[in-house]
Order: C-alpha cells, then sequence, then structure tokens
C-alpha cells in the first residue's frame, strides 16, 4: 500500500467501524450520529397514555395547541417536554401551562383557558371512529387577560363526558438500562 | 503477435483474479474499487451537493436551533460528542455564535474555499451543532447520514475542481486534475455509510421485535400510535393514516418491503442499474413514510443521502455547461 493511501484507508476504517458499531451495542441505548435506529423497531400497542394540552373556549369548544405552544416545533420533542414537565409536579405543570396560555394568545382569540391533561386513548378508535378514552385534567391555567371567561369554563368533568367503554390505562415501560428510555427511540 | 499474447496474458490475469478468493485477493479486489481512478468531479459533485443541503438545512432551522436553549434545562441531556466536551447548556451568545460558525463553514465547504481547513472544521463543528440539537431529550434520525457523509468528505480532496481553490490554483496555472484513486474512496465510504444506516435499522426492527415485526402488526401499530400522538400534540396526522389503518392486511407486504430495503441496501453498492432500483425503492420508502406517519427525513428525500451511489459530475456537469452557456449568452447581448 503506497503511503498516500494510509490516511484514505484509516479514515474508511474508523468512519465504517464507528457507524457499524451500534449493531453491537443495547440497541435500546441510541446516541448521535451513531445510532442503533431504533425509530420504528418498537413493539407499540395501539393503546397509549400520554401528557398534553387542551384548549377550551368560553362555549366548551376543544382545540389542541400545536407544540409551538411548548416552545418547540417537533411534536416529538414536545411531548418530552410535556412528559418532563409531568413528572415535576404540579407546579412544573403549572409553570408549562402557563407559558403555553401565553403563546396560545396569539395564535387563538377564542381560547380562554388551557389544561394540562393525562388521557389514555386506543389509536384506531380515537383516529378512524373518533372515539376519545379516559382524560384526567392535572393543571388549568387562564388565557392571560381572559381570567373572567376562564373562570366560567366549567370543570373538566362537565367539559369532557366520560367514554361509553373506557381504555385501560397502560403502564409506562420500564426504562432499559443506559440513559434513553423507549420513549426516545419511538419518537422517529 | 506479441501484443496478441500480451493482451491475452493480461485477460487471463484478470480472470485468475477474479477467481481468487484468498483474502489476499479479496483485498486487492476491493482496494482496486475503492481506489479506482474516477474524475475529480466526482467527489467534487457529492461535496456541493451536501453542502448544499446543510446549508440550506441549517439557514432553515436557524432559529429553531437558537430556540433549544429557551427549553426548560430539565430537558437538557447531553450525548454523543457534546457530553465530552459540555455538562451543562451553553451560553446563548456563544451557542449562536457556533451556529453562525458551522453555517458559514458549510458555505466554505460547499464553494470549496481553503478547503483543507474548513472541509475538517465544518464537520467538527456540524458534529457539535446537531449532537447539541440532539441533546434536548430527544434524539433525532434525520441529520445522522449528513454528518457522516461530511465526515467522509472533509478529509478527502474534494475540492481539487468546482471549487474557489480551483479557480485559484487555475489562475496561477495549475493544470486540471486527472481522474485518480484519490477522488473515489471518499464516494465508495459515503455509499458504504449510506447502505449500513439502512442494513442497521433493518437489523434493530429484527433485534428489538424480531420476526414478529415482518406480520404487518407492528408497523401499524406504529402508524397508529404515533399519529394518535401528532393529534393529542396539535400536530397534523399524515394524510394516508387513516384510511390505510382500516386495512390491516396493506401492512405485511409494507413491513416485508421495508426490511427488504434496509437489510438489502448492500446491493446498492453493485452499482448501475441494481443501485438505481434500490435508490428509487429506499426513496419510495421515505415517501411512504411521510404519508403514513408525516415524518420527514429530508436527505434522503432530497437524494442526497443516494448521490454516492451515482456518477454525479455527469448531470452536474450537464447543468454547469448549460448555465455557462447562458451566462455567456446574456454577456454576449448587444446592451
Amino acid at each position: 500500500v503506497s503511503r498516500d493511501r494510509w490516511l484514505p484507508i484509516a479514515v474508511s476504517v474508523v468512519l465504517f467501524v464507528a457507524t457499524a458499531s451500534p449493531v453491537l451495542k443495547n440497541p435500546n441505548r441510541d446516541s448521535f450520529p451513531l445510532s442503533t435506529y431504533p425509530m420504528f423497531a418498537w413493539k407499540r400497542s395501539t393503546t397509549m397514555t400520554m401528557e398534553y394540552l387542551v384548549g377550551f373556549s368560553e362555549s366548551g369548544a376543544r382545540w389542541h395547541p400545536p407544540p409551538r405552544a411548548v416552545g418547540t416545533g417537533e411534536p416529538m420533542q414536545a411531548k418530552k417536554i410535556l412528559e418532563n414537565a409531568g413528572r415535576g409536579g404540579p407546579p412544573a405543570m403549572k409553570t408549562l401551562c402557563e407559558t403555553a396560555a401565553r403563546r396560545v394568545a396569539r395564535w387563538r382569540k377564542d381560547i380562554v383557558v388551557v389544561m394540562f391533561v393525562r388521557g389514555t386513548h386506543e389509536a384506531i378508535d380515537y383516529l378512524v371512529y373518533g372515539k376519545r378514552g379516559t382524560e384526567r385534567e392535572l393543571v388549568r391555567c387562564a388565557v392571560p387577560g381572559r381570567e373572567a371567561e376562564a373562570a366560567r369554563v366549567p370543570p373538566w368533568a362537565q367539559l369532557v363526558p366520560p367514554p361509553v367503554k373506557p381504555v385501560k390505562p397502560v403502564p409506562p415501560p420500564a426504562a432499559p438500562p443506559g440513559r434513553a428510555t423507549p420513549g426516545d427511540e419511538e419518537n422517529r | 503477435v506479441s501484443g496478441k499474447k500480451q493482451e491475452r496474458a493480461a485477460a487471463a490475469t484478470k480472470k485468475k483474479a477474479k477467481r481468487d478468493l484468498s483474502p489476499g485477493g479479496l483485498a486487492r479486489r476491493f482496494g482496486g474499487w475503492w481506489f479506482a481512478a474516477v474524475p475529480a468531479q466526482r467527489v467534487a459533485g457529492v461535496r456541493i451537493l451536501v453542502g448544499l443541503f446543510a446549508v440550506w438545512y441549517l439557514w432553515g432551522r436557524y432559529l429553531s436551533f437558537l430556540y433549544l436553549n429557551r427549553l426548560p434545562v430539565s430537558n437538557w441531556r447531553p450525548i454523543g460528542a457534546v457530553s465530552l466536551v459540555v455538562d451543562q447548556p451553553l451560553d446563548p451568545l456563544v451557542w449562536q455564535a457556533i451556529v453562525i460558525a458551522t453555517i458559514v463553514a458549510a458555505i466554505a465547504f460547499t464553494l470549496g474555499i481553503l478547503y483543507r481547513v474548513t472541509g475538517p472544521v465544518f464537520a467538527l463543528l456540524l458534529l457539535f451543532t446537531t449532537t447539541y440539537r440532539n441533546s434536548w431529550s430527544m434524539v433525532f434520525h434525520t441529520e445522522n447520514l449528513l454528518v457522516m457523509h461530511t465526515a467522509a468528505l472533509a478529509l478527502a480532496p474534494a475540492a481539487d475542481v468546482w471549487s474557489v481553490d480551483r479557480w485559484w490554483r487555475a489562475r496561477r496555472g495549475a493544470p486540471m486534475p486527472e481522474p485518480d484513486g484519490k477522488y473515489a474512496w471518499a464516494v465508495r465510504l459515503a455509499a458504504v455509510l449510506t447502505a449500513t444506516t439502512y442494513v442497521i435499522a433493518g437489523l434493530a426492527k429484527l433485534r428489538l421485535t424480531g420476526f414478529d415485526w415482518l406480520d404487518g402488526h407492528q408497523l401499524r401499530n406504529q402508524i397508529g400510535f404515533d399519529n394518535l400522538r401528532k393529534a393529542l400534540l396539535g400536530d397534523k396526522v399524515a394524510g394516508l393514516a387513516v384510511p390505510l389503518l382500516e386495512h390491516p392486511a396493506l401492512f405485511i407486504a409494507l413491513s416485508l418491503l421495508t426490511v427488504a430495503v434496509e437489510i438489502g441496501a448492500p446491493i446498492a453498492l453493485l452499482g448501475g442499474r441494481i443501485a438505481a432500483l434500490w435508490a428509487v425503492t429506499a426513496w419510495g420508502f421515505h415517501v411512504g413514510v411521510i404519508m403514513l406517519m408525516g415524518i420527514v427525513f429530508p436527505y434522503p428525500l432530497y437524494g442526497i443521502a443516494y448521490a454516492p451511489l451515482f456518477a454525479v459530475e455527469r448531470p452536474m456537469g450537464w447543468i454547469g455547461r448549460q448555465v455557462g452557456r447562458l451566462v455567456a449568452r446574456v454577456r454576449k447581448r448587444p446592451t
């Protein structure tokens, strides 16, 4: 091998081995840019429990604020932010809810209150047949300047009637070893 | 007569080398392919495509990159190279300076300005910037190949033509470079990295879910699950998801095709029509992902991931000539 070939050979070997190396690692431990690409590989149930925001108008019309409401354009990053706030308890949820309410005020004039909700839904029922699962309000906050209207919005139980056949909540998946959780990989 | 004899002898040696399956013989054949003489325009063409994509990608996401530092710190989880360098979020001004520096380096990389310096600098900055972005709770999988391809090109002579460096050398009378093996390896490496990432993605499915992944249920569940999350998060549900979720049988074919494209990616390295067929199928797979999950993988979708599989210098050279003619015509036009 001539001398001017050594650098290309070394670079080629290092980059190839690095890119292929995740195949020998635990597929749960994702990283960047050396990934195990587990995004669509997880075993999935179609029933899921997660936190999200729901906005309501004074008349009770429901609206799901976009990911920008929690400070990101990426839906899966928004999910993580909501999840982390949910883990942080009522103070963290309240802070995020208030931040989102301030942003929502810019996009929808009719929304007067934002609620931090945890819900369990079955994907096919929800998407194909329009059947919602069970939901629980965790925190609510008024859109700034609409406090009076927000106070008139009835409690969750009156706003959202319980489903005829409740969906059984799914326990969160056990975290695999390492820093990543299945949530990280399921996202992309 | 002696010429014919020599030709026959050369053909026999070539045939023998093809039959030689010993490790040494295989290594020689592989080395012959890895360093086969190709025009300098090939690696330069791939550099320009990767660079243009990087500039567009970074510029288009400039604000969203900056907004990262406004996210609650509880979302900060450094990974990869970033975890080796910083243990807390960067000062917003420092982060902004790094993002701007990455964009400037991307432009220099694309134009081939002082490439020996700007190539490696851009590769490092891009690695840091994208890893920092992925350190905010969410590992994206849309930038991996871009980072790896940039790394492969950074140390190659990818700016010997079609670059500012070349323009500068030509002014000083340097001749055009001849086809050489030194222009092949980075393109081959980029092609191998593309194939490798698909294989790893395919293997991950079989490692995590086993052959159950092939029966269609898992794919249908994935699509339902992903779209439900989007609906709850106020994002758009993918256009084809709802109509197709009602037909579970369709997902058997889609699952088999997905794994076949991923595990079968190395066949693209054979080049020619096989590479084209694979690239079109893989591209179709990404279009399917958009229609069923609304997830965009721009790097393969714009074809950049597959560019190293082809002689990109031909269409790019043709475009360059047309642009040159157009410019000449405009200049000649009497005022």
